[in-house]
């Protein structure tokens, strides 16, 4: 049972939807910017992450019996760099808005407007992960990017330093990568 | 909704369990954390930047309450951010890992069996939820792009440590074996 | 494992599983105006197709006829049983141009009329030992066409092999074709089929090509109803490929200012053989014109030991065409997206030298699959169009690719050589998706819906 890889965290929180709330609440996560513009992007740290509405269990057919929810559920899974006590903050804090217009729909969401309580909140709903299976289990989220940024500096200079002499390699080494 | 960001997908599936079988899946899943080497071959195939296994527990999380409704089954839930084409996932999944998936999703009602693979596509499509919001910090850049990015941003530090000093031929030299060591990750 | 029922060869057509090797081919794209006339003639017609029966002695010319999903629609088959064929099929190749990289020059807005499309529904292909008996046999179709009334001809193209079986850009080709098991001598020579574990290879099952066998899984997979309709029958992707050669020899040129070793050698690792055939897994130094041409060494190669491309580039045409053992898992992840290639090059050959001379030319290339997306479409946009499979991340083939000219290629050694940038040098001019009915089936089309 382990919420962590290496250095890498997982989270998970199913949270119970106000009865009347799902389709707002769908909306909103649907019309939120991606990419770099997501909310999530302001919780440094987050490499991958997701909500999901799950508005009702699917029935597999007999011998199943039918189990139904009473209420739909938000699910929030988060990818991150450990541990997860600061990462809890940035979420309720960095994110703002975005997290309180989400979770506001969620019952008894307490608000940002207290942290520690929100905090409790996501806490308590928690799920423990049974398995946690991660590509690059060391590497941070400030790595990872200054390395792909790296990787293609490296990949251009390479294509364009071949075939040079010893004496212009050395130069152009210097001046794309600095050092002395 | 999209479950694709960029190169980036993701996949989340809740299926019901089999009652008799948690207990037992948490063995199971305490003996995957510690025997690494029944995840290698995941490892191996190097297309999965996270993945994650978690039960819910037949009482569902209450918001501010202590617990939600008791429901019937325990489920298990499985989330994953991958690159490549879902089906070659899937594939890749059935071919390589089937006595794992086995395992894992044995526990779960209408689980077909991870061979032959159409029928465990279909159960996995059927099982599969729809996803509201998704998020790469480096949509751009598949798994293995990122191992790659890392060993040649390892190899860089130890080069330019290395090379410190040099000029000339002896740089040249030194440059030469970074490129000889790195190639494959550009 | 299923118990396999041998394949019915006078069933099957015989393109499928038999590369004719006839040097000449033409093929006529047909509408249906008339379905009642065109159910006749198909009827006719179902009697001239060459089966994959054995031969006493070699035809001299062969015919074969395949019909699109809306050929199938047209003729009469019933929505019930349309339903029942895979959705790539369904689609159509122009549908599918995004995923198969049909961008740009490739667009299908800007392909030839009369390959593809709805309005295209049958596909007759005629190929011949020699130019006389070919146009003669064309005449006779032609003929039989006009005589049958309800069916028009959209477009023709003509194929013709080249010299030594070579390509435009000037490579030998048709060294490996997966070996069909139950179909003849299906003991495939060295580095035929799928390798195996203990070493050896074996012939790939019979499903993956044939609808109604049991596949690399080891059952049969989902088949079109009714069987009389399905079974035996396989799926064909038909392409239109322009080859670039000028292009293509001009990227040789740039190359040689930064590869330091032969343009020979060079031209080699870009394709993963030498232009006579000789595989660099083998003979990575230089060409052996007599390894290429014994087929028990010609083909005989892994890549197991050259995980890093020292001999052959990780991204070498045919190393990315069927990567053999150089991916994990015992072939398991290679199985399974293998298809049979009968092509046939068409337009002159550019001699060495000459500058552009506007003239058409590059391949009618053809697959047979049992599934379009898990082979042909796999093969195309995994292994040709992408990189990460091999662990080379966006690197495409330097000769399928949808290059947009920033693209680079490596190849491997002390110091790697990096080629950039890439340019498209094949373009496709138009294509489809077709069914490629069993006997049986085109006889169940000329009597369905009357």
């Amino acid at each position: 049972m382990s919420d962590r890889a290496g250095q890498a965290c997982a989270l998970t929180v199913l949270a119970p939807i106000e009865r009347g709330r799902q389709d707002l609440l769908r909306t909103l996560l649907q019309g939120l910017p991606t990419g770099a513009e997501s909310p999530l992007a302001r919780a440094p740290g987050t490499h991958f992450a997701r909500w999901v509405v799950v508005p009702q269990l699917v029935y597999q057919g007999p011998p199943q019996k039918r189990d139904e929810l009473d209420l739909a559920y938000l699910m929030f899974t988060s990818n991150f760099d450990g541990p997860l006590e600061p990462y809890l903050d940035a979420l309720c804090g960095p994110m703002g808005e975005a997290a309180d217009a989400i979770w506001g729909c969620c019952i008894g969401w307490p608000g940002l407007g207290d942290p520690a309580s929100a905090k409790a909140y996501l806490l308590r709903n928690r799920l423990a992960t049974s398995l946690f299976v991660a590509g690059y289990p060391q590497a941070r989220l400030p790595e990872v990017l200054r390395a792909l940024e790296l990787r293609e500096r490296v990949t251009r200079f390479a294509i364009g330093a071949q075939g040079q002499g010893a004496e212009s390699l050395a130069l152009a080494w210097r001046q794309e990568f600095g050092g002395p | 909704m999209s479950n694709v960001e960029g190169k980036a997908r993701a996949i989340t599936v809740l299926s019901p369990v089999r009652p008799g079988w948690p207990l037992w899946l948490h063995g199971l899943f305490f003996a995957g954390t510690h025997l690494t080497f029944s995840l290698k071959k995941l490892q191996q195939l190097s297309f999965i930047h996270y993945a994650r296994w978690a039960i819910v527990e037949r009482r569902w999380p209450g918001g501010d309450r202590p617990r939600g409704k008791r429901q019937r089954y325990r489920y298990l839930l499985f989330e994953s951010n991958f690159n490549g084409s879902w089906d070659e996932y899937i594939d890749a999944f059935s071919e390589v890992v089937p006595t794992r998936m086995r395992l894992i999703w044995g526990s779960s009602y209408g689980f077909p069996g991870p061979l032959p693979v159409e029928p465990f596509k279909a159960y996995i499509r059927k099982n599969e939820l729809p996803i509201d919001h998704y998020y790469s910090a480096y949509p751009a850049a598949t798994t293995t792009e990122v191992i790659s990015a890392l060993e040649v941003a390892r190899a860089f530090e130890s080069f330019i440590a290395r090379s410190r000093g040099l000029a000339g031929a002896d740089f040249k030299r030194s440059y030469e074996d970074f490129l000889f060591e790195v190639q494959h990750h550009l | 494992m299923n118990p396999a029922r041998p394949l019915q060869l006078e069933n099957i057509q015989g393109a499928l599983l038999r590369g004719y090797r006839l040097p000449l081919a033409t093929y006529l794209f047909l509408t249906v105006k008339a379905p009642a006339s065109a159910r006749l003639w198909l009827g006719e017609m179902a009697e001239e197709v060459l089966t994959a029966a054995p031969w006493e002695a070699k035809p001299d010319w062969a015919l074969n006829l395949y019909v699109t999903y809306a050929g199938l629609g047209v003729l009469g088959v019933p929505e019930s049983a349309l339903a029942t064929f895979p959705g790539d099929f369904r689609a159509g190749m122009a549908a599918r141009a995004d995923l198969l990289g049909d961008t740009g020059a490739s667009a299908p807005e800007r392909w030839e009329e009369g390959i593809g499309g709805p309005d295209v529904h049958l596909m007759v292909m005629l190929s011949g030992a020699d130019r006389r008996l070919t146009d003669e046999r064309r005449r006779w179709l032609r003929d039989s066409l006009e005589r049958a009334g309800g069916l028009g001809v959209l477009s023709e193209q003509r194929g013709g092999a080249l010299p030594g079986n070579r390509e435009h850009f000037g490579y030998a080709d048709g060294f490996s074709q997966p070996p069909v098991e139950g179909f003849e001598d299906d003991r495939p020579r060295p580095g035929g089929g799928a390798p195996q574990k203990q070493g050896g290879w074996r012939p790939i099952r019979a499903g993956e090509f044939v609808l109604g066998y049991p596949d690399e899984e080891g059952v049969s997979p989902p088949e079109p109803a009714p069987p009389v309709l399905g079974r035996d029958g396989s799926y064909l992707v038909f392409r239109k490929l322009a080859q670039d050669v000028v292009g293509f020899r001009a990227m040789l040129d740039r190359a040689m200012d930064v590869y330091p070793f032969s343009e020979e050698l060079l031209a080699a690792k870009l394709v993963g053989r030498f232009r006579d055939g000789t595989p660099l897994d083998r003979l990575p130094d230089g060409p052996d014109p007599s390894l290429v041409a014994d087929p028990d060494r010609n083909n005989d190669f892994r890549y197991a030991d050259d995980p890093e491309g020292l001999r052959c580039p990780v991204g070498a045409h045919v190393r990315r065409a069927n990567p053999r053992e150089s991916m994990p898992f015992q072939g398991k992840l290679v199985n399974r997206h293998r298809i049979l290639r009968r092509g046939i090059t068409y337009g002159p050959p550019l001699p060495e030298g000459s500058p552009e001379d506007g003239q058409d030319r590059g391949v009618l290339f053809m697959c047979f699959q049992a599934s379009i997306k898990r082979q042909f479409e796999f093969v195309q946009a995994q292994w040709f169009n992408d990189g990460n499979a091999f662990r080379l991340g966006d690197d495409k083939d330097v000769l399928l690719g949808d290059h947009d000219g920033t693209a680079k290629t490596l190849i491997p050694g002390r110091p790697p050589t990096l080629i950039s940038p890439l340019s498209r040098l094949v373009s496709t001019r138009g294509g489809e998706y077709f069914f490629c009915p069993s006997i049986a089936a085109l006889r169940h089309l000329s009597a369905v819906g009357a």
